[in-house]
């Protein structure tokens, strides 16, 4: 003795189970393009950030380390004169500099020395500093995929936060300073020393 | 007069496209020269193995792009890094190991069967079991019905 479904049944059967699965796909695809690779935070998140030791942007001749840093928090940017969302956001860090004592170090990535001054002189500049590395080999240690980038760095000199692409108020509003608030609230403490640009 | 309309309008074409080529392309391939001069390979070895493990990475800028392809300013600093780490004697495992520790192992192309990634390597296997069985199961009942009839 055989179930066997009436054609009619079957039909529906078949044409549920298509259904069910374009839709689980079309639902994976979805989930993908809503958080892409690059949307996903960093893997150097409660990681030491990356020793650097890279020439100033104003005076090539003067190295400046990353140990120089230490003992403060600081806002590592990532940025290129050739990056459009780059001078996107620009007005949204002048705002955050104004308004916050944590340092904003400037790292301009893969760009011509001339370019990022005059660049800088055109869009403005939050930065305390800023290094330069023209090959931009540093970029891979840091874990950076693309500019703008920017590294939220604790007392510690542990990678607290992490955005990529352009920052925005929202972004700054909801992500960055509740974040800084919380380093604030653990005893950090920032330096609001000048240091030489 | 039709005739040489055309040939007016042909030369302008092609023209615009020299212009367009001219224009377009050269600073472009300067531009890309500038920012990626070619890795000093030393011998045909060496560039053969530097090939085969690149081509493992993903570019993260450009996904569907392994790192050896991708004209992202990214993937021309990662080619540069893991020429250099290679220089340094830098084992494969060594270099797979250092760029999962800065990008995670989406970077991988290949990712290690792990508890993590037991589902990614499992899912094709599993469909093929499910899709095997649903034929044989189809075929062992057109067969008992061919044989009862």
């Amino acid at each position: 003795m055989t179930r066997t479904l009436h054609p009619a049944r079957r039909g529906w059967l078949y044409f549920g189970l298509f259904v069910g699965l374009t839709g689980t796909v079309s639902g994976l695809l979805w989930r993908h393009a809503q958080h892409p690779i690059q949307s996903l935070p960093s893997v150097l998140i409660g990681q030491p950030a990356p020793r650097f030791a890279l020439p100033s942007l104003t005076d090539s001749s003067r190295s400046i380390d990353s140990r120089a840093l230490a003992g403060a928090p600081y806002l590592f940017n990532v940025w290129a004169s050739w990056c459009a969302s780059c001078a996107a956001e620009q007005p949204s860090l002048q705002h955050f500099a104004s308004r916050n004592p944590i340092p904003v170090i400037g790292y301009n990535w893969k760009d011509n020395r001339q370019d990022a001054l005059a660049w800088l002189a055109r869009q403005g500049n939050p930065y305390r500093v800023t290094v330069t590395d023209d090959q931009g080999e540093m970029a891979v240690a840091w874990g950076i995929i693309a500019v703008p980038e920017t590294f939220l760095v604790d007392q510690q000199g542990r990678i607290r936060w992490q955005f990529r692409g352009p920052l925005t108020p929202t972004i700054i509003e909801t992500q960055l300073e509740p974040a800084l608030r919380k380093l604030s609230s653990h005893g950090n403490h920032f330096d609001s020393q000048d240091h030489s640009r | 007069m039709a005739i040489t309309l055309t040939l007016k309008i042909t030369l302008v074409n092609w023209s615009l496209l020299g212009f367009v080529l001219i224009g377009g392309f050269i600073p472009w391939a300067w531009a890309a020269q500038r920012q990626d001069p070619p890795l000093p390979f030393t011998s045909p070895q060496q560039e053969a193995h530097f090939y085969q493990l690149a081509t493992e990475f993903r570019c993260l800028q450009c996904q569907n792009q392994a790192i050896t392809d991708s004209p992202a300013p990214i993937a021309a600093a990662i080619r540069r890094r893991i020429f250099g780490l290679l220089q340094q004697g830098w084992t494969d495992q060594q270099i797979r190991d250092y760029f999962v520790s800065r990008y995670g192992r989406s970077m991988l192309y290949r990712p290690p069967l792990n508890r993590q990634t037991a589902m990614l390597w499992m899912t094709p296997w599993l469909l093929v079991l499910i899709a095997s069985s649903g034929m044989l199961l189809a075929i062992s009942r057109a067969r008992w019905q061919s044989v009862r009839q």
